[in-house]
C-alpha cells in the first residue's frame, strides 16, 4: 500500500481513474491507498441531477470548486483540515462485496474514534456519526470490482463550509470534527498515522509502505 | 463427486424440466431455494460448446448477472448473490432504449450504501426496453433479483448464441 499527498480534487479524480485502469489491467497489481487533503470543493455523486446549476453557481460564488463525480452518495464538502482517503482496491481479489467493504471502512473510523475516546456509530446512513453529527463521510465507486473515491474524515476542517449545504442530503443532522469533539486542535498530520494503524488490521494487511 | 450425488436425487422432480442437464458440460449446484413445496435449482455451469438453447433458459455470467433468452430477445438482471453483496439499492440508472452496446460495456449503474457500482452488458445487443419500475422502486433489485428486478430487454444482433458465451462455472 502506497500513499501520496496531493491537493487539487480534479487532478485526484484523474489519478484515481488511471489507477483503477491500472489495477484492472496490470498483471501485478497491488492495493493502493491515496491519502490527501483538498482545496475547498463541493462534490456531488451519481444522483447529481438533484443539484441544480443555480445551486452550483451559488457554491462557486463563495470560493469553492464544484465537481460532479460518479461516486455514490449526495453532496459533501472537502477542504483543508479534512483527511480524505481513496483506497484503490480490487474487491474481487480481496473477496469483498461492496457492502462489506463499506462496512469495513466504517469499522476503521469507528476504531479510530475509539482511540480518541469518542463513540463513533453507524446509522442507516453510510458514514460514521458521533451522536447526531457526522464526523466521516463516505462515497464509493466500483468498476469491475475496483474501488475509487472513499472517505473523508473531519480533523480540524472549518465546519462552516457545511452550513451552505445539506450534507449528503440528510436533513436534521449535523457535522462535526475530531477537533470539535475533543476541544483541541487535531490536524490531518496528527491523524494520519493513527488512521493507518487502524486501517491495516481491518483490511488484513500487516505492513504498509510509505511513498511521498 | 458430492455435487453430482445431490443433483441425482433431485432430478425427476418436475421443477427441473427446463434444465437440459445432459446437453451441457459439468453442471455444479450453486444453491437450492425452496419456494413452497417446489424445489428450484439455480445453477452455474461450464460449457465447451453451445447448442440450441431452450426458450427462457437462464444463464449466468462471471459478474453475477443472469440472462434469459426467448425468441431472440434477452432479458437480464443481477443475481440474488449480487444484490446481497451490494446491500440495499437506493438508485438505479438504466440505459436508454435504442442504446447499442458491446458485451462487457457498462450499461447501467446502481447505488447502494453510498457506493455506485457499474453493471455490464453480458451480451452485445440493442436495448429494446428498460424496466422503469426499477427507477421508481430500486428495492425490487434486492427483493426479487431474479424475477421482477430484471433490468432490460435486449434484442440480439444475431441468433447465433455461440457468439455470446456468458457462461460461467
Amino acid at each position: 500500500i502506497n500513499l501520496m499527498l496531493i491537493s487539487i480534487f480534479v487532478q485526484a479524480l484523474k489519478l484515481q481513474q488511471c489507477l483503477v485502469k491500472w489495477q484492472h489491467e496490470s498483471p501485478n497489481p497491488f492495493p493502493i491507498l491515496l491519502m490527501l487533503q483538498h482545496d475547498p470543493v463541493y462534490t456531488v455523486g451519481l444522483r447529481s441531477s438533484v443539484y441544480t446549476e443555480q445551486e452550483e453557481s451559488n457554491l462557486l460564488a463563495i470560493g469553492a470548486d464544484f465537481v460532479r463525480t460518479n461516486r455514490g452518495g449526495l453532496i459533501t464538502f472537502h477542504g483543508p483540515g479534512q483527511l480524505v482517503v481513496y483506497p484503490i482496491f480490487n474487491l474481487g481479489a480481496m473477496k469483498l462485496g461492496v457492502r462489506e467493504y463499506v462496512y469495513q471502512l466504517e469499522e476503521t473510523i469507528i476504531n479510530l474514534c475509539e482511540r480518541y475516546k469518542l463513540h463513533g456509530e453507524r446509522s442507516p446512513h453510510t458514514g460514521v456519526w458521533i451522536a447526531n453529527d457526522k464526523i466521516c463521510a463516505m462515497g464509493i465507486n466500483t468498476q469491475r470490482g475496483i474501488t475509487s473515491h472513499g472517505l473523508a474524515l473531519n480533523c480540524n476542517t472549518d465546519l462552516k463550509w457545511f452550513d451552505r449545504i445539506v450534507p449528503c442530503g440528510i436533513h436534521g443532522r449535523g457535522v462535526t470534527s475530531l477537533s470539535r469533539e475533543l476541544s483541541r486542535d487535531v490536524t490531518v498530520e496528527n491523524t494520519l498515522s493513527q488512521f493507518l494503524r487502524h486501517f491495516a488490521p481491518v483490511f488484513g494487511s500487516d505492513s504498509l509502505d510509505f511513498n511521498d | 463427486m458430492m455435487a453430482s450425488a445431490k443433483l441425482v436425487n433431485l432430478f425427476g422432480g418436475k421443477a427441473l424440466k427446463t434444465i437440459q442437464y445432459s446437453r451441457f458440460g459439468f453442471p455444479t449446484a450453486h444453491s437450492i431455494t425452496l419456494k413452497g413445496a417446489v424445489p428450484q435449482l439455480q445453477y452455474k455451469h461450464r460449457t465447451l460448446h453451445t447448442s440450441q438453447l431452450k426458450a427462457a433458459d437462464k444463464l449466468y455470467t462471471k459478474e453475477h448477472e443472469w440472462i434469459s433468452v426467448e425468441n431472440g430477445t434477452a432479458t437480464f438482471g443481477i443475481t440474488h448473490h449480487a444484490q446481497s453483496k451490494l446491500g440495499e439499492v437506493v438508485y438505479c440508472e438504466l440505459p436508454e432504449v435504442g442504446l447499442e452496446c458491446e458485451k462487457g460495456e457498462t450499461v447501467a449503474v446502481v447505488e447502494s450504501v453510498k457506493a455506485a457500482s457499474d453493471i455490464y452488458a453480458p451480451v452485445s445487443g440493442k436495448v429494446t426496453s428498460a424496466n422503469d419500475e426499477l427507477t421508481s422502486s430500486p428495492i425490487l433489485i434486492n427483493d426479487s433479483a431474479e424475477k421482477d428486478g430484471n433490468y432490460i430487454n435486449y434484442w440480439f444482433r444475431s441468433n447465433n448464441l455461440s457468439a455470446v458465451n456468458p457462461f460461467t462455472t
